[in-house]
């Protein structure tokens, strides 16, 4: 019997060298070609428009008639799922990673009218949502062999690359809105999210503009996460650990609330 | 029924979902070969599902492979789609920026030959093969997102990995010398 997981290739010795570099340089970062503001405000436009509502109770993990639903049974009856997931250690962060232009993202309008009460545009079924007392049956686990030897899953990340200083992002001073304030607030954080990680002086200097300039924005909650993050990363600690209790207390349940949970209970560790 | 002593906070909504993980649906769809034209229209519908079916509550999965059983759902109806309209693949996901010219263009061609060989792979096993070899997912919250037993996971990464790498090492030899990775030291 196979014990432990599987090890990924990237960290296996016996696969090939160009192959492991080619999967450790798919691994390193997050995706940056989806500009997740301008995709958040769609989103939330879509949704606060009257898009569809919960369809009867959370959706957990459990799920196991939507795959089934999908691929049409092929492979799958209705085995028992669960079990103690151990989180991917590469969830994207959402403070570091959202660092996509905005001006790439273009909204286009069809999606808005007809999620309300229609199907998705490209034909997916939708199953109904899994009964809750199905969704705590635990895993028959099928004793197959690993694909690999067994060892640790952890990964070694390549280091970044430096970081070239010509790229700093200067925290120059935003013009005031104009036109569409949410496109100018989008702008005006997207230029932040550049910054955060090159300069992080700069990207809390442009989320304290942006709090001036957008006082009742849209995307406070983001803005603060980042100015936090900046806070630690400039080495103003108490402050920054200050801030992230507020946060915490303002937002438990914000999506960005682990990542400055940690840097407040943790201090230091910081890392992209 | 109540899954009893669940904490409140462990809900994400279709909102909150989108912050968190806008980034990796969209890295995950382009990389089961979603367009990047089609890419904006394809994120929104995951997580419109994700709203509809109510968000997602933390228990055996995790929110990636619970957005990824979607995401593949959905790719699956665009590469129907797009099928019966022309047929073209998808090109590989971007290179992350910040890199000198030469790493950016060793990490595209990377991509690009990662890319190629996740596309002779089936979706589901494509599915699996990126959560676990490139976003790090345990084999254990795959099955619990995706909706398939443990074993299933084991049996298409098995076969994933063994296509993947056929796939490669044909990619690898047609590749020039001098664009293969390790020959990036000299221009730098």
């Amino acid at each position: 019997m196979s014990k432990g997981p599987p090890l990924r290739l990237r960290d296996d010795p016996t696969a090939g060298r160009a192959l492991r570099e080619d999967l450790a340089r798919a691994s390193a970062g997050a995706f940056a070609g989806y500009d997740v503001a301008a995709g958040l405000a769609k989103f939330e436009k879509t949704v606060g428009a009257g898009g569809p509502g919960r369809g009867g109770g959370a959706a957990t993990a459990g799920g196991k008639t939507l795959l089934g639903a999908a691929l049409k049974g092929a492979l799958l009856g209705v085995a028992a799922l669960g079990g103690a997931a151990v989180i991917g250690d590469r969830s994207p962060t959402p403070v570091s990673t959202l660092a996509a232009p905005v001006a790439s993202a273009v909204a286009p309008a069809k999606l808005a009218g007809e999620v309300r009460s229609t199907p998705p545009p490209v034909a997916v079924a939708e199953p109904p949502p899994t009964p809750r007392s199905l969704e705590t049956t635990r895993p028959r686990v099928v004793d197959l062999p690993a694909p690999s030897g067994a060892g640790s899953a952890s990964s070694t990340e390549p280091a970044p690359p430096p970081e070239p200083p010509a790229v700093v992002v200067a925290p120059a001073a935003t013009p005031a809105p104009e036109g569409d304030p949410l496109a100018a607030e989008m702008a005006q954080l997207a230029r932040a999210r550049v910054a955060q990680d090159r300069d992080p002086a700069a990207a809390l200097a442009l989320t304290e503009e942006g709090s001036r300039l957008f006082p009742r924005g849209l995307f406070a909650q983001e803005r603060e996460a980042i100015a936090i993050v900046a806070l630690f990363r400039i080495g103003r600690v108490p402050e920054g650990r200050a801030r992230g209790q507020a946060f915490l207390a303002a937002y438990p349940r914000s999506s960005f609330a682990e990542r400055v949970g940690k840097l407040t209970a943790g201090g230091a560790t910081l890392h992209r | 029924m109540d899954t009893p002593g669940r904490a409140p906070d462990t809900h994400l909504d279709g909102g909150a979902l989108f912050r968190a993980h806008a980034s990796f649906a969209a890295g995950f769809l382009r990389r089961l070969g979603v367009e990047a034209a089609e890419l904006d229209d394809a994120v929104q519908e995951v997580f419109l599902i994700a709203h509809r079916r109510g968000g997602f509550v933390v228990e055996a999965a995790q929110p990636t492979t619970w957005l990824a059983e979607i995401a593949l759902r959905v790719a699956s109806g665009l590469r129907r789609s797009r099928r019966r309209r022309d047929g073209t693949a998808a090109a590989a996901p971007a290179p992350e920026s910040g890199a000198t010219p030469f790493e950016a263009l060793a990490a595209a061609e990377s991509l690009a030959r990662v890319q190629q060989a996740l596309d002779t792979l089936s979706l589901e096993h494509r599915a699996v093969f990126i959560l676990f070899e490139i976003e790090g997912a345990s084999c254990e919250s795959i099955a619990a997102g995706m909706g398939i037993p443990l074993g299933t996971v084991y049996s298409r990464l098995h076969a994933a990995r063994r296509g993947f790498q056929d796939a490669h090492a044909r990619l690898a030899d047609e590749a020039p010398a001098a664009a293969r990775p390790g020959a990036r030291k000299e221009a730098v």
